[in-house]
């Protein structure tokens, strides 16, 4: 029985290992130069890397955590060298934060009027937010895409917002939430003569905090990881969030790419500590689903 | 109460008129352009596009690669999901950080890991490095096979997080009563497994398998960084085909494919919301 705790305890302990070693790799190498980048990782056997193993007229990567010299020149150039980066940083957050502002707004309003509204047929209607929720991007992308048609907004950051502002995701994880809300605390206030909306905005609003805490964190994971939609909607280059460039980058200039990368992560590293704790805590989401 | 429905309604309204102006109405109406020969003639062809799409090499290749992706990935990433969420429950100590390192992935940008993954696996990489020095062949990412390994473990190192909140919630759900009543009459922890855990988790089982179908399908995301825009056929997803329509902007191909897809998706769910409600009538 104690070799099993120790078998599933170094199990766990791999397994955390393995989910943030990547993006430490990624901050480690980010402080290494071009020149080193270079000789580690390409392919090509130049005079530098060739004491390392090669086989033919392949050079194998010479693998590090900690750069033989720092170098600290690329975040010096995304910074304040070439605006290049900024503005794709610049762009994806144009393109977030008003998905996650409208979604704060609307999300909440529309859960609690579905949970309360007293109609037999209102189900029929959330139907319709599960199977949108379900569905693959690619095939919510073709109605997005038609409607940007005829609002003549194709070329604008609009096609890619609209839609996200009212994706269902929001109103389902809120709802679920809002069910195991006391009802004895409304009939009170609304005994009080308090209206409707009073009543969401002084006594129900204040107490979503963590579900819609947990709402931000999963959308600002996923838009923020946008490539499906800014790939197929944004035609001009130089209005693509970095999250779709990245990949480009990577081919071009990997030294930029890995201080990029670690720069692009940075919002997302403070919005999943914001918001962790409502993950993990997370029986809402779990019931969600059900 | 009439008055205080017509609140409830109009907070609904602005949420679901979104809804309906940018996914119903123009998905529905879509359905015109599937049965006509083209834009500018507009013909009645009846079902003949869809036709010619079902019988489409690359369409049929890419259906196929994306139904041998799920059915690799998603049993691997619930079981890999199912194991550490269990184990996590037995961890006395460092609980808190060990969850919060697991879910990390949930918000890293595809993008930042890709270039570890290239340095793993690409033609001059760790995995090479090591066959070529023991003197085996040497793999190469344009081979069908070897990427689709690739991306699946690429698709676990990024989803195995969600379905651990799943699962871990799950296993908190199950009361403790039921354990300790049961380790009165028999002390085996694998029938305890068996008996209690196992048959009280199917529900959560279920939802992590609706979720793990929904996941399966932003997987694009990380081949389009690893890949380009043009895989090796071998990983040639039905999203691949999509985005080539959107750019050729063939709209009754696109429609179609929607369709197709929305179909054969709407059944995969139906089965699993069917076999949800079955099991959950059963435990309840």
């Amino acid at each position: 029985m104690k070799r099993f705790h120790l078998i599933s305890r170094l199990f766990i302990i791999f397994c955390a290992v393995a989910a943030v070693f990547p993006v430490f790799f990624a901050c480690t190498n980010s402080l290494m130069g071009q020149e080193e980048l270079k000789n580690r990782y390409s392919a090509q056997i130049t005079e530098e890397n060739s004491d390392d193993y090669t086989e033919g007229s392949i050079h194998f990567v010479r693998f590090g955590l900690w750069p033989d010299r720092t170098d600290l020149e690329q975040y010096r150039e995304l910074l304040f060298g070439n605006p290049v980066y900024l503005r794709y940083f610049w762009n994806a957050v144009l393109l977030v934060v008003p998905i996650l502002v409208g979604q704060c707004i609307l999300a909440p309003l529309a859960a609690f009027g579905f949970e309360n509204l007293s109609w037999r047929r209102k189900e029929i209607l959330f139907f319709f937010y599960v199977v949108i929720m379900l569905m693959p991007t690619q095939v919510l992308m073709v109605p997005n895409f038609i409607v940007a048609g005829w609002l003549n907004i194709r070329d604008s950051y609009l096609a890619i917002v609209l839609p996200a502002m009212f994706h269902p995701l929001g109103v389902f994880l809120i709802r679920q939430q809002i069910k195991g809300f006391p009802k004895e605390a409304m009939e009170a206030a609304r005994l009080d003569g308090a209206g409707e909306f009073q009543i969401y905005r002084y006594i129900v609003r204040p107490n979503l905090g963590s579900v819609v805490a947990a709402m931000l964190v999963l959308l600002f994971a996923d838009n923020w990881n946008m490539v499906d939609q800014a790939v197929v909607f944004i035609r001009e280059p130089y209005k693509l969030p970095l999250s779709a460039v990245l990949s480009q980058v990577m081919e071009m200039n990997p030294q930029m790419f890995f201080a990029a990368s670690c720069f692009y992560l940075v919002p997302a590293v403070l919005m999943f500590l914001y918001g962790q704790e409502f993950l993990a805590a997370g029986s809402q989401l779990a019931e969600l689903k059900k | 109460m009439k008055k205080r429905n017509l609140a409830f309604m109009a907070m609904i309204l602005p949420s679901f008129a979104g809804i309906l102006v940018f996914y119903c109405i123009p998905f529905f109406l879509s359905f015109s352009y599937t049965i006509v020969n083209n834009m500018a003639e507009k013909r009645f062809v009846g079902l003949t596009n869809f036709k010619a799409m079902l019988t489409d090499g690359l369409f049929r290749q890419a259906a196929g690669n994306m139904l041998r992706f799920m059915a690799l990935s998603i049993p691997l990433s619930m079981a890999l999901a199912f194991l550490i969420a269990l184990g996590l429950q037995k961890l006395e100590r460092g609980r808190a950080l060990a969850s919060v390192l697991l879910l990390f992935p949930i918000v890293v940008p595809s993008g930042t890991v890709v270039y570890f993954w290239k340095i793993l696996f690409d033609i001059n990489g760790l995995v090479n490095k090591f066959l070529s020095r023991r003197g085996l062949d040497m793999k190469n990412l344009s081979d069908g096979g070897y990427a689709m390994a690739v991306i699946v473990l690429l698709f676990l190192w990024k989803n195995v997080s969600y379905n651990i909140v799943l699962f871990w919630s799950g296993l908190n759900w199950i009361p403790r009563v039921y354990y300790e009543q049961y380790e009165l009459e028999c002390s085996s922890g694998f029938r305890k497994f068996r008996d209690i855990t196992w048959i009280y988790l199917s529900p959560t089982t279920l939802v992590v398998l609706l979720m793990s179908i929904v996941n399966s399908f932003r997987v694009f995301k990380e081949i389009y960084q690893l890949c380009g825009a043009y895989p090796t056929p071998g990983i040639y997803m039905l999203q691949h085909y999509m985005n080539n329509q959107f750019s050729s902007m063939n709209l009754q191909k696109l429609c179609t494919a929607a369709y197709l897809i929305f179909l054969a998706v709407s059944v995969l769910l139906l089965i699993v919301f069917f076999l949800q409600k079955k099991v959950t009538d059963t435990f309840s």
